[in-house]
C-alpha cells in the first residue's frame, strides 16, 4: 500500500421516518430498522467515517424530529454528521448546520430551484453543501429522480452533476435507486462516468453488498466514499469488518 | 478561564459540545471584550477566509487578537480561524489575515496535474508529527479547499499528505499561537485528546 494513500470513507446511512430508521427496497416497501440514535452509536463505535441521515418524510412532519436527533448524537459522539431530506430553504439549512450537523444534503429543492445551491454555497461555504443525486434506469441511460425517488426530473444526469458542481457544490451523493436495498452491488456505470466527469467527490450510495463491491468500484471510479444501509441495520455486517476485509484487499481504511 | 469567540460563526455547536465532554467551562465572546482572566482563546471559523475577517473587523476582534493573542492570552484558531492567522489569504478576492503566524492562505494543489485530484479535500486523514509537543501518526477529519502555506516551515506542528495532494500543514503553532486546519471537535478521540492538551500545556 502507498505510504499517503488516503483512506477511503464508510457512510452508514440512516433513512429516517418520524421517530425510527426504516429501510425499503429501490426506496420503498419500508421496514422500520430502530432507533436511531442507538443505530448512529453502534455505528460510531464500529468506525464510522461519517454519518448521512436522510429524512424521508421530512416534509410531512417539518424539522423538529430531526434538529433533535442531530443535537442529542453531536452532544454524544464526535462524528461528522451529514443531514438530508427535505431542505427547502436557507434558514432550514442553517437550523441543521447550528445543531451539530457539519453539511447538509439537498435533492429535490436544488432540481426545482438549483439556484439554492450557489446561495447556500455561499452562505456556508462549498464543504457544508452536498447534493444528492438519486437514478433510475431508464431505455436510455439513466435519469435523476426527487422525492424521495418517486417523481423523473427530466433532466440528463451527466448535464445535471456537471451543473451540480459548477454552481458550487461541495459533494456529490448519487444512489441508484434500482440497486437500492438489494446488496447486489452499487451502479458502478453510471458511477464511474460520474465521477470521471466532476472534480469534487462522489459518495456512492444504493446497492452495498460485501468488502468487494466496494472494491469492484473503488478499482473501476475515483469514488473514495461508500454509503451503506441494510446490511448494517439488520446487523449481517460490520463496518470494521468491511474495513478489515478492504484493507486486506490494499484498500485504504481508518481502523 | 477559556474563551470561545462566537462573534466569527454562529455554527459552533460542535465546539461547545466537545468543550462540555471534556468538562471545560467557556466564557463566549461576543465582542472586542476578552476578560484579564481569560488564559486560552479558541477561534472557530466556518465559510470563507474574507468572511471570517469581515466578522472579526465588524466588531473590532481582529485589532484585539493582533495586540493581545500570545500575550495575554493562546489562541487556538481551528478551520477558517486557523487561516485567518496569517497574513493574508486568497480565497475569494486577496485578503489580509491577522498576521500572528507568518504565511499565507492558498488553493490545495495536486502533486501530479494527471492525475485524480478532488476539491474540496473532504475525509480522514493522517497528520504527522513535525514540533516535539504532537505525538502525532493520526487520523483527523478534514473539509477544506485552502491550505495554511507558513513563512517558516518550523512553524508547522503537523503534516498531513493525502493521496495526490501537495504536502501542507494540519497544524501550525508560533510560541502561544496554534492554529489547526482540520475539525478536531468531529475526530473522535484524537480530535478530543489534542484540545485537552492544548487547554493543559
Amino acid at each position: 500500500m502507498c505510504a499517503n494513500q488516503s483512506p477511503i470513507r464508510i457512510i452508514p446511512k440512516l433513512e429516517i421516518k418520524g421517530e425510527n430508521v426504516v429501510k425499503g427496497v429501490q426506496l420503498e416497501g419500508l421496514r422500520i430498522m430502530g432507533d436511531p440514535e442507538e443505530l448512529t452509536y453502534r455505528y460510531y463505535q464500529q468506525g464510522a467515517d461519517e454519518i448521512l441521515y436522510v429524512d424521508t418524510v421530512a416534509s410531512l412532519y417539518g424539522q423538529d424530529l430531526l434538529i433533535d436527533l442531530v443535537g442529542r448524537v453531536s452532544k454524544k459522539m464526535s462524528v461528522p454528521l451529514c443531514v438530508g431530506g427535505g431542505l427547502r430553504t436557507l434558514g432550514e439549512i442553517e437550523a441543521i448546520l447550528e445543531t451539530g450537523a457539519i453539511k447538509v444534503m439537498i435533492n429535490t429543492r436544488a432540481v426545482s430551484n438549483p439556484d439554492i445551491i450557489n446561495e447556500a454555497a455561499k452562505e456556508f461555504g462549498s464543504q457544508a453543501l452536498c447534493i444528492g443525486v438519486e437514478l433510475k434506469k431508464t431505455k436510455s441511460g439513466f435519469e435523476p429522480y426527487v422525492n424521495n425517488g418517486r417523481d423523473p426530473t427530466g433532466l440528463n444526469t451527466i448535464d445535471w452533476v456537471r451543473e451540480i458542481e459548477d454552481r458550487g457544490a461541495g459533494e456529490i451523493v448519487v444512489t441508484g435507486i434500482d440497486q437500492d436495498g438489494r446488496a447486489r452491488g452499487y451502479q458502478t456505470d453510471i458511477l464511474c462516468e460520474i465521477s470521471d466527469v466532476t472534480t469534487i467527490p462522489v459518495i456512492a450510495a444504493g446497492g452495498f453488498k460485501d468488502a468487494k463491491s466496494i472494491f469492484d468500484l473503488y478499482s473501476n471510479s475515483k469514488i473514495r466514499a461508500f454509503c451503506i444501509g441494510r446490511e448494517l441495520h439488520y446487523k449481517r455486517q460490520t463496518i470494521d469488518g468491511i474495513k478489515k476485509e478492504l484493507s486486506r484487499m490494499g484498500v485504504g481504511v481508518r481502523l | 478561564m477559556i474563551g470561545l469567540i462566537t462573534a466569527t460563526s454562529g455554527n459552533l455547536q460542535n465546539i461547545k459540545n466537545m468543550l462540555d465532554r471534556i468538562d471545560v467551562k467557556y466564557h463566549e465572546i461576543i465582542d472586542a471584550d476578552i476578560p484579564e482572566n481569560v488564559t486560552t482563546v479558541i477561534l472557530p471559523g466556518v465559510g470563507a477566509f474574507p468572511a471570517v475577517m469581515a466578522k472579526l473587523t465588524a466588531c473590532g476582534l481582529d485589532k484585539v487578537l493582533r495586540q493581545r493573542a500570545g500575550k495575554d492570552f493562546d489562541l487556538i484558531g481551528v478551520c477558517s480561524g486557523m487561516q485567518v492567522l496569517a497574513d493574508k489569504g486568497f480565497e475569494g478576492e486577496e485578503t489580509p489575515g491577522l498576521g500572528l503566524i507568518p504565511g499565507t492562505i492558498v488553493q490545495l494543489a495536486p502533486i501530479d496535474k494527471d492525475q485524480d485530484f478532488r476539491i474540496p479535500h473532504v475525509g480522514w486523514a493522517m497528520a504527522e508529527s513535525a514540533q516535539s509537543w504532537f505525538s502525532g501518526h493520526k487520523y483527523f477529519y478534514f473539509t477544506h479547499s485552502f491550505h495554511f502555506q507558513a513563512a517558516d516551515a518550523s512553524d508547522v506542528a503537523a503534516w498531513t499528505e493525502p493521496e495526490n495532494i501537495n504536502k501542507f500543514a494540519a497544524i501550525v503553532r508560533r510560541g502561544r499561537i496554534t492554529g489547526i486546519q482540520f475539525h478536531p471537535e468531529v475526530s473522535g478521540e484524537a480530535g478530543q485528546e489534542l484540545i485537552v492538551q492544548l487547554l493543559q500545556s
